[in-house]
């Protein structure tokens, strides 16, 4: 008998045996909790026509920002740690200290928070406690329609949204567009649904909101479509489409021909994957990619870090689009290159280089550990055709916090632990 | 039934006992047992945030230790803490069981991971964030440990 063996013997009696199994209260569980998130969402709805006055239309709320609650001190620090470590030009730059609290709304899964704080830039930053946060300018990118031209102003109208099995359960975000007095949601089977959102007035003037989907409108044929911001007049002023995944895009656990498992879109054909390149890391980890054809005449890729499948009929313009999968030993360096590129250089800050040579159309390489400190890691990927004519250059930030492993987190400001 | 749910009925109906044996020590067995349908209602419910990053039974261990800690966020889960509190037969054998408590805590979930929730290196080391060589090292220690409380008490 082994020591191990032995051990289990051992401890064997220490825990008492355990009961029968009961899928059905599993079962029982997931629905008392999608019936009280539906009792819940028209509760919330009721109690926000008798709390507050509507401001202009029927669901629209007003707030005076002067008059909200301030956030306590851990909130102000949740906000200051949003900015750290941001790269380079996409620090928020929030002022922690005028954040304020402008609603609680409840969903099945309980209670949130609205806690919403300034940027320097005139824009603000949100988090929703327990569910999502994030930051947005005021300034429209320059492809976009100008706020106030006649273009519906999608830019207006911001939307986060979770889906389950391909639909919509819960939608929220903030809403520029001060000429809307109603924001609707519509379902692909023409119905619609009216959402409470709440206006908060300057410097923020804004609106905000969060819907929970009711029941009956996730199955595929009735889900949420289309999210519009509608003025006094009734006419739409911004409008956002909500992803209407097919049932064939939605996830399912596949197996590839070497038995890995892993979740893929049911048009992926894993049975019919091919690997097209692989390695062994330093620390011992097998990494491969894969490429899968789809029911659709298109083709997806996985390796050990991710997966990505492209619309059918996809052609990459860039003769390189690599990116580094970080944060963990193995780094990888992951690329696709056209059929033009005959190698890559990668350029380290030391001085050292590599080459790597695609294989069908993917190049794969480990950024060894040698590289993670500052001062040695890579700076530059470089694509090359037969002739060693320079194609493109893809520049990688070797400042930002995070992306290279290390041994020991630090705090990297306002107690955010990170390597540097 | 989408496969994914079947995916989930299929680790529930195949590794239940695990689950439950797993949990028992940190939280007691009955509330164990709660703990673990809850876990996998959770996971039904939540099943299209597996990625497939790691395994499908690793994600729901994840699920399963912050519904043991109360915890409904992910950055929230602090595993150090879960394992404070032991419930072990320990007049089975009490040697044995003061030696499991006098193990560190990390080193101590491991132990009960993969001896009484039978989980392997890999799927502990996705479980507790940590690599598969310091699950291998800590259960080696682990291991030193108890044995040598078990030859003590021989010895006595």
């Amino acid at each position: 008998m082994t020591d191990d063996t032995l051990l289990a013997e051992r401890l064997a009696p220490l825990v008492d045996a355990p009961s029968a199994p009961d899928w059905g209260d599993v079962t029982r569980r997931v629905r008392r909790a999608r019936r009280r998130r539906t009792l819940t969402t028209a509760l919330v709805v009721v109690g926000v026509l008798v709390v507050a006055a509507p401001a202009f239309g029927l669901g629209r709320y007003a707030i005076d920002w002067l008059s909200a609650d301030r956030a306590p001190d851990r909130v102000q620090l949740d906000f200051a740690q949003l900015g750290v470590g941001a790269p380079k030009g996409m620090d928020p730059r929030i002022v922690p200290n005028a954040a304020r609290k402008v609603t609680v709304v409840t969903l099945a899964d309980g209670p949130h928070t609205l806690w919403v704080a300034p940027t320097k830039s005139g824009g603000f930053c949100e988090t929703w406690s327990g569910m999502w946060g994030g930051c947005r300018s005021r300034h429209a990118p320059a492809a976009l329609p100008a706020p106030g031209s006649q273009e519906l102003r999608s830019w207006e109208l911001g939307m986060t949204v979770q889906q389950v099995d391909g639909a919509t359960t819960w939608l929220g975000g903030s809403l520029l567009a001060s000429d809307a007095v109603r924001l609707v949601v519509d379902y692909e089977d023409g119905a619609s649904d009216e959402i409470p959102f709440t206006w908060v007035s300057p410097p923020i003037d804004a609106g905000f909101y969060v819907y929970e989907v009711p029941a009956e409108h996730r199955a595929f044929g009735h889900r949420a479509a289309v999210l519009r911001a509608v003025d006094a007049n009734g006419d739409d002023v911004a409008r956002a489409s909500i992803p209407l995944p097919a049932p064939d895009e939605l996830d399912v656990p596949q197996r590839l021909p070497d038995g890995t498992s892993i979740f893929l879109p049911r048009k992926a054909l894993a049975a019919k994957a091919h690997r097209v390149t692989e390695l062994t890391t330093e620390n011992g980890t097998h990494v491969a990619v894969w490429t899968l054809p789809t029911t659709d005449g298109g083709t997806c890729y996985v390796y050990n870090r991710g997966s990505g499948c492209p619309p059918p009929g996809y052609e990459q313009t860039e003769p390189l689009g690599a990116s580094l999968a970080s944060g963990s030993n193995p780094m990888l360096f992951l690329g696709q290159v056209t059929p033009v590129v005959a190698s890559v250089e990668l350029r380290y800050e030391d001085g050292s280089s590599e080459r790597i040579r695609p294989t069908d159309g993917f190049v794969l390489t480990e950024v060894r550990p040698a590289h993670y400190p500052r001062g040695h890691r890579l700076a530059l990927a470089i694509a090359y055709d037969r002739d060693g004519r320079e194609l493109q250059r893809q520049t990688f930030d070797t400042r930002s916090t995070g992306t290279y492993p290390c041994e020991k987190p630090v705090d990297i400001g306002k107690g955010v632990m990170s390597c540097p | 039934m989408d496969e994914s749910a079947k995916a989930l009925e299929d680790l529930y109906r195949t590794r239940y006992a695990s689950f439950q044996r797993g949990l028992a020590p940190i939280v007691g067995l009955e509330p164990a047992r709660d703990v673990v349908q809850e876990a996998f209602a959770r996971a039904f419910r939540e099943r299209r945030k597996y990625r497939g990053e790691g395994t499908l039974e690793a994600w729901v261990w994840r699920i399963a230790f912050r519904v043991a800690v109360g915890s409904r966020r992910r950055h929230e889960l602090d595993l150090d803490s879960v394992v404070e509190v032991g419930h072990l037969r320990d007049e089975r054998d009490p040697e044995l069981a003061a030696a499991i408590r006098a193990l560190p805590p990390r080193r101590r979930l491991i132990v009960f991971l993969h001896y009484f929730a039978d989980l392997p290196y890999r799927d502990i080391a996705e479980v507790l964030a940590i690599s598969e060589g310091t699950v291998a090292a800590s259960l080696a220690q682990a291991r030193a440990a108890l044995l040598e409380s078990l030859v003590e008490e021989e010895v006595q």
